[in-house]
């Protein structure tokens, strides 16, 4: 069977997204968010994200600071927090969002779900004023046609542990950019299972062991860039 | 397939499957899909502001809703996180100050074609304008809130490019953006038929994204908003709003710099999900006159975008619109974007009715960008700019090699003059400003903007500001 192009599988998202609407029994929406900030502090968490089998939480999570092109500068409000997100089975439909831990020296954990139509990604930065580095864990995650790429560690390495986990068919979006800094600021391609990205000398390298990766498409799955890259 | 049924939701590895072992190992069957997004329900009326008109500011901490046809913003209005805003349909609310409506409850907006719910300065209030609405960090489960058939005009952010004080994620700081929309973090948020112009910001002319926002944007028109630097509608940084079936035309990045980040869509470290929009004439300085930045072409389909060619299923085609009346930028006959709306699951957050209040489906389709297509050319009243034709001549024409493009204003406005080449790339730029009422006129030396002369041939000046374009033929002998 010829691989499916880029266009032609965005394509045959939207039809089955549409298909499975429509025929489905119309159970109340329920987003990670809602999740989230329903979640008790636990277990040494300040948020722990207990999610329930056989359900799908759509949207992604963003936890911690970001970076103002506008200020120039990180804005420093948010703090982050220590998060585990225990999945019991259940799916997080990202619908084009991410779940990332930003800018903060914070925990996240995140164990037994299925995420589709989106990523994991830590990013931190490490400069004269801060200290910025993200710790955590992905395990046991099934990682169902993620976008850009399974999980991406930009500015994170150290403590990092990413095991038993299952990427198929990774979506290859295009050019990811991003400019935030000299430190930070890198380029990669998209499609990766685990992109671990700038300047690992810095920021350590990250535990990744015993995961399973694979693509339908045999060309694909050959290249090796595309199950683990590194820049 | 080595999962068992992912298009039905069940993601376990098949039996015998070298992976068993690995993954989400307690999925127990096919997970219940998401439900689809509804357009939310009413909040509860609450305490009724009435009369003829009333003055409000200050915290609204119980439902409220504002019913007095004229509602004066004296201060800041806070809505509370446990608190509801609900606005009448056909309800002014004018901003006697450079005040904001920060919502951390809901806000719940929606008027009708003929009664739209308006937002503006109030008469002396012009030159600062107000604040905008910023939907900051509102809690996740809550309903939605919705914008719908609302007008957005006139809010300045900021525009000095400080760093100005305002109570953000944790609370201290945090540069203004967004002329009159903006969205941080949060949950569910929909503004569909609503039109924004003449808003103004450093980033994002009239709306700003961020903090995981993912707001859907449905329906609306987006024109003559101004950012001084990025985004002339949209400056989004780490966030996923959604845009689906808008009109973005005639808004404009003022950086003078060939290089500065600008277009009308800004992202930065963050995904704009673009789906059915016409996005078109929204003038830059920047040498290349993108009107997206860094929007990944992946997310992008089903669009009218002036020098886009990437994502799927898109055109580049001149959008054809009526250029005249209440509605400058409604579609024609002659519109590429007929009939080729897409469908995703935003649409039930459209509006029924577009801007002008017809049905948001004809002829059985839906159509690019805020209009639908009816095939009737009676208006129905808006506050928008009036149009007329615009006279302009070229003298001498034929020339060789100087002409003076000559033209009348009725009245002050913002224009960009440039001529054109035969396959419609912009070769030199004339002008870009506001000129005043009365007759003008711009010299050209039959150069390109790098000092080239260019050769012998037939020629475009087009003149493109609020009330459409007008285009000129000019044949240049040598």
């Amino acid at each position: 069977m010829p691989a499916p192009t880029k266009a032609a599988l965005a394509r045959s998202l939207a039809f089955l997204l549409v298909l499975s609407l429509a025929h489905a029994p119309q159970a109340a929406a329920t987003t990670l968010k809602e999740a989230f900030e329903a979640a008790p502090a636990a277990n040494g968490y300040d948020r722990y994200v207990e999610l329930e089998n056989g359900r799908t939480y759509t949207g992604g999570l963003m936890i911690g600071r970001v970076f103002s092109p506008v200020a120039n500068a990180f804005i420093l409000d948010e703090l982050g927090l220590d998060v585990a997100i225990v999945g019991n089975g259940a799916v997080l439909d990202l619908q084009g969002e991410q779940i990332c831990m930003s800018y903060c020296d914070k925990r996240l954990d995140i164990s037994d779900c299925v995420i589709t139509g989106g990523n994991v990604r830590f990013r931190g930065d490490n400069d004269f004023e801060h200290q910025l580095i993200p710790v955590g864990s992905v395990t046991h995650v099934t990682f169902y046609r993620p976008h850009d790429y399974g999980v991406r560690l930009q500015g994170a390495g150290t403590g990092i542990s990413i095991e038993r986990c299952l990427f198929i068919d990774v979506l290859d979006t295009g050019v990811d950019v991003v400019p935030t800094s000299g430190f930070s600021g890198d380029l990669l391609p998209t499609g990766t299972a685990v992109a671990a990205s700038v300047q690992t000398g810095d920021y350590g390298t990250p535990w990744v062991s015993e995961n399973w990766t694979y693509f339908g498409d045999s060309a694909i799955n050959a290249e090796p860039l595309h199950h683990f890259s590194f820049l | 397939m080595r999962l068992v049924d992912p298009a039905g939701g069940d993601y376990r590895v098949a039996p015998g499957f070298k992976a068993e072992g690995y993954g989400c190992l307690s999925q127990s069957g096919p997970a219940t899909p998401a439900g689809a997004p509804d357009q939310g329900t009413p909040p509860a009326e609450g305490v009724l502001v009435s009369g003829s008109q009333a003055q409000v500011a200050g915290l609204i901490a119980v439902n409220t809703t504002w019913a007095a046809p004229l509602i004066t913003v004296t201060d800041e209005v806070q809505v509370a996180p446990q608190a509801a805003l609900t606005i009448a349909p056909g309800v002014r609310v004018q901003f006697a100050g450079h005040h904001r409506l920060l919502v951390q409850g809901r806000l719940w907006a929606v008027g009708t074609a003929q009664d739209p719910i308006t937002f503006q300065p109030a008469p002396g209030h012009e030159a600062a304008g107000w604040d905008g609405i910023d939907f900051l960090n509102t809690p996740a489960a809550l309903d939605w809130s919705r914008l719908e058939h609302c007008l957005l005009a006139g809010a300045v952010a900021d525009t000095s490019g400080a760093v100005v004080s305002g109570p953000l994620v944790g609370g201290t700081h945090r540069p203004r953006t967004g002329g009159a929309l903006s969205v941080v973090g949060g949950g569910r948020l929909a503004v569909a038929s609503c039109v924004f112009r003449d808003n103004r910001a450093d980033h994002g002319g009239a709306v700003f994204c961020g903090h995981g926002a993912s707001p859907v944007l449905a329906g609306n028109l987006f024109h003559d908003n101004q950012a001084q630097v990025a985004g002339s509608v949209l400056h989004n940084v780490y966030a996923f709003p959604k845009l689906v079936g808008n009109t973005l035309v005639n808004n404009r990045c003022l950086a003078e710099s060939a290089f500065e980040r600008c277009a009308a869509v800004d992202n930065f470290n963050g995904k704009v999900m673009l789906s059915g929009n016409i996005i078109r004439g929204n003038p830059t300085n920047h040498y290349s006159g993108s009107q997206l930045t860094e929007c990944k072409a992946f997310y992008v389909s089903d669009c009218n975008i002036e020098a886009f060619s990437g994502g799927t299923d898109n055109l580049d085609l001149p959008a054809a619109f009526q250029g005249w009346g209440a509605h400058p930028y409604r579609l024609t006959a002659q519109s590429p974007g007929l009939d080729r709306g897409p469908l995703d699951w935003w649409n039930p957050l459209l509006a029924a009715t577009d801007v002008a209040g017809a049905a948001r489906v004809a002829f059985g389709a839906r159509d690019l960008g805020a209009y639908e297509y009816t095939g009737v050319v009676a208006d129905a009243p808006w506050e928008g700019p009036q149009t007329a034709p615009l006279p302009v001549a070229c003298v001498p024409n034929p020339f060789n090699p100087r002409t003076t493009v000559v033209f009348h204003l009725a009245r002050e406005e913002w224009l960009a003059v440039d001529v054109l080449d035969l396959r419609g790339r912009r070769v030199r730029r004339l002008a870009a400003r506001r000129f005043a009422a009365g007759r003008h006129e711009l010299p050209w030396d039959g150069q390109d903007e790098g000092g080239r002369s260019l050769p012998s041939g037939i020629y475009a000046c087009r003149l493109a500001g609020a009330r459409g374009q007008t285009t000129l033929k000019m044949t240049l002998v040598r």
